[in-house]
């Protein structure tokens, strides 16, 4: 346990500016009589520019995980910090202004408004901090067309494909900018060739714009798109694995 | 996020469930006609009476009248000359009533008869026959509806007032007698020794409108005041004159003693204060200003129980809308997710809500107020004949002031935003996980 605690910290050795700072992390839930233990000590740094997966099965933990880091759920206890704010302190309202203001999220069923364009989707958040309408027209468009959705600005998503949906989720999260970008499941529901454009799309994003990026999946394949990898089991991290060479996916014996 | 957004964000909602909001709104819009045309009932017959109130004038008269027995509150010449040494008061005209019958052929009735002075006399309207000048022989100006109390001397029948038949008297053409009572002749069996013989009384004119038309003569007889003071002192020469209060010993004063004096106060303003001053001294007063002022409290009260009448059925429009919201945040609860978690506000959430059902009260309020004129004036021209049967008087039953729709619009935007705000508040309360949750 404190081994995994100490890889998780140690890379911070490296020079690279800690984002997120996760200590002790505990999330337990009340099932009747039973304590179900969701997360069960977990302690890991999140580095700027970093892209991050999050990687294990159903009920693992990772969603509980990515929900936390995100506010949208409170821990039961130990500490979350976002640069040097203690989100684990903070009521739900401190929580969503942290979100419209650094944090991005990509959903795995898209989760656009079905009655909104895709241009009106992506300027929602622009929407949300309070920018007038003709500049989120202008911030929305640009990203669009950077997502190769040009010709599809006026659609509705019940217009649009899968993976189209989705790079319409993607630029709905990155037109803020945001410090980091959490994407839960992101491919869960497309075939295997959107999934990998849409990877790239996400690792591209990474690389050139150095957002910080935190994925979920349960994909150990899919994960090896990033830079590092946790591998979460029972509520524990069980390893991470660093591709700083974008190395081959290696099996690992534990799972 | 920008207000201008939260609006255009709740309109566009609204339109998504196109049905279901026309359906809410149509319930704003009976519970705003309700309550507008029920309140407009309450101006219409306000402003109506208020008006055929002020049309026979003298909002700064005053009537001062004494019925009791102390000499020395008696409103005789020198006591009404008294009351005009006060500043306020820029005229006093005493007024006299005596009762008369008044018979032609097989009809008779009895009727009062006021000494007014010759100003007020030539103020009355006149729908035949013309003012007596100043000065001339007894005759006497008709009320409109003496003529429905006239009744069969021989069967006593009331043909109006038991047959619903206005008796065929010509006040103007027939030939009219006129008798006055003379207490001091009956024998106590015969009512006719009652009377004094009979003469012939001439009829100058008879007050605008028909028999079955109201107004403030409508149903006495006039003449100058001097007239009739000479005509009754010639009558009762000797004899104690009817209503002319005596002495201790029975005998009548020398002054003529009069039952009222019409003042007429100098300023507006001032009208309230002379009738308490008035009254401190012991006298019965009424004015114009006081009726109307309690004609106006009756009909306050008749209109907010109209309103609240009305205001039952807004009550429901409004449970409508707090129905509708509820359903709208059960439907969205997803999108809530999405919006919470792409870091919209609580309070926009909240306010995106309580704006959609304000919304739906501005459309219900609007529409609503439209259709109350139309429907005011629908009820003006059935009512038109409701208002001169029952009530006697012309003019609209329904109202509309210039400011109610305003208010009404405020009203029911006010309404949808207090309907609104309590599912509102449950929305912002539903949980950012329910965008995560898969279902």
């Amino acid at each position: 346990m404190d081994q995994l605690k100490d890889q998780g910290k140690e890379q911070s050795a490296q020079g690279k500016k800690v984002l997120v700072e996760v200590e002790d992390l505990y999330k337990i839930y009340k099932v009747g009589d039973e304590r179900v233990r969701a997360l069960d000590g977990v302690s890991f740094d999140i580095y700027e520019g970093e892209f991050i997966a999050i990687v294990g099965t159903s009920g693992s933990g990772k969603s509980t995980l990515l929900n936390m880091l995100a506010g949208l759920e409170p821990p039961t206890k130990g500490m979350i910090k976002l640069g040097s704010k203690r989100m684990d302190r903070m009521k739900e309202k401190q929580l969503v202004r942290m979100r419209r203001k650094h944090m991005g999220f990509i959903f795995q069923s898209y989760n656009l408004i079905g009655t909104m364009d895709a241009k009106e989707n992506v300027a929602m958040p622009l929407m949300f901090r309070g920018v007038g309408a003709k500049e989120r027209d202008k911030r929305a468009k640009e990203i669009l067309k950077l997502m190769g959705l040009g010709k599809h600005m006026k659609h509705l998503p019940s217009q649009m494909s899968g993976g189209q949906q989705q790079r319409v989720g993607i630029a709905r999260a990155l037109v803020t900018n945001p410090k980091i970008i959490f994407a839960d499941e992101p491919t869960g529901n497309l075939d295997s060739g959107t999934t990998k454009e849409i990877l790239t799309i996400l690792r591209d994003t990474v690389n050139k714009k150095n957002n910080t990026l935190v994925m979920v999946t349960h994909d150990r394949n899919l994960a090896q798109v990033a830079d590092r990898v946790i591998h979460i089991k029972d509520g524990k991290i069980r390893k991470i694995e660093i591709n700083a060479n974008k190395k081959e996916i290696i099996e690992d014996e534990d799972y | 996020m920008k207000f201008s957004d939260i609006l255009k964000l709740s309109i566009e909602n609204l339109r998504r469930r196109k049905w279901r909001t026309v359906l809410t709104v149509l319930g704003v819009t009976i519970g705003t006609i309700s309550v507008v045309l029920m309140l407009s009932l309450g101006f219409g017959l306000k402003e109506t009476l208020n008006a055929e109130l002020n049309a026979g004038g003298g909002i700064n008269d005053i009537t001062v009248s004494y019925n009791g027995s102390d000499e020395d509150m008696y409103l005789s010449d020198s006591r009404v000359e008294e009351f005009m040494d006060l500043e306020q008061i820029t005229k006093a005209s005493p007024k006299l009533s005596v009762a008369m019958k008044v018979t032609t052929g097989k009809w008779g009735t009895t009727t009062w008869i006021e000494g007014v002075s010759q100003e007020e006399l030539e103020a009355i309207p006149l729908g035949q026959g013309t003012c007596p000048k100043e000065g001339e022989e007894f005759q006497i100006i008709a009320g409109n509806m003496i003529v429905l109390d006239f009744y069969d001397t021989n069967t006593f029948e009331y043909p109006y007032w038991d047959y619903n038949e206005i008796p065929p008297v010509d006040m103007m053409n027939d030939k009219i007698y006129c008798s006055m009572m003379n207490v001091e002749s009956y024998d106590g069996v015969n009512p006719d020794s009652l009377y004094s013989k009979r003469k012939q009384l001439k009829i100058a004119g008879v007050v605008e409108g028909g028999p079955e038309t109201y107004n403030a003569y409508c149903y006495s007889a006039y003449v100058e005041i001097e007239t009739l003071k000479s005509y009754l002192e010639k009558e009762y020469r000797g004899k104690t004159i009817p209503e002319q209060p005596t002495d201790r010993n029975g005998n009548p004063y020398k002054e003529w003693i009069y039952p009222s004096v019409k003042l007429t106060v100098s300023d507006t303003a001032l009208v309230e204060d002379t009738v308490t001053y008035f009254r401190e001294m012991g006298y019965q007063v009424s004015s114009q200003q006081e009726w109307i002022e309690e004609n106006n409290k009756v009909f306050d009260i008749v209109q907010l129980v109209l309103g609240g009448i009305g205001a039952v059925s807004l009550l429901v429009a409004a449970i409508g809308i707090t129905n509708t919201i509820t359903m709208s945040t059960y439907e969205r609860r997803k999108e809530i997710g999405v919006m919470k978690v792409l870091g919209c506000d609580i309070e926009n959430i909240g306010a995106m809500f309580v704006s959609e059902a304000g919304y739906i009260g501005f459309l219900g309020g609007a529409v609503g107020v439209v259709l109350s004129y139309l429907l005011s004036k629908v009820v003006n021209i059935v009512g038109a004949s409701f208002m001169t049967e029952a009530i006697g008087v012309a003019g609209n039953l329904s109202m509309i002031p210039l400011w109610l729709p305003f208010v009404a619009v405020g009203f029911t935007i006010l309404v949808g935003v207090v309907a609104g705000y309590f599912p509102a508040r449950k929305a912002t309360r539903i949980s950012a996980l329910a965008a995560i949750r898969n279902d």
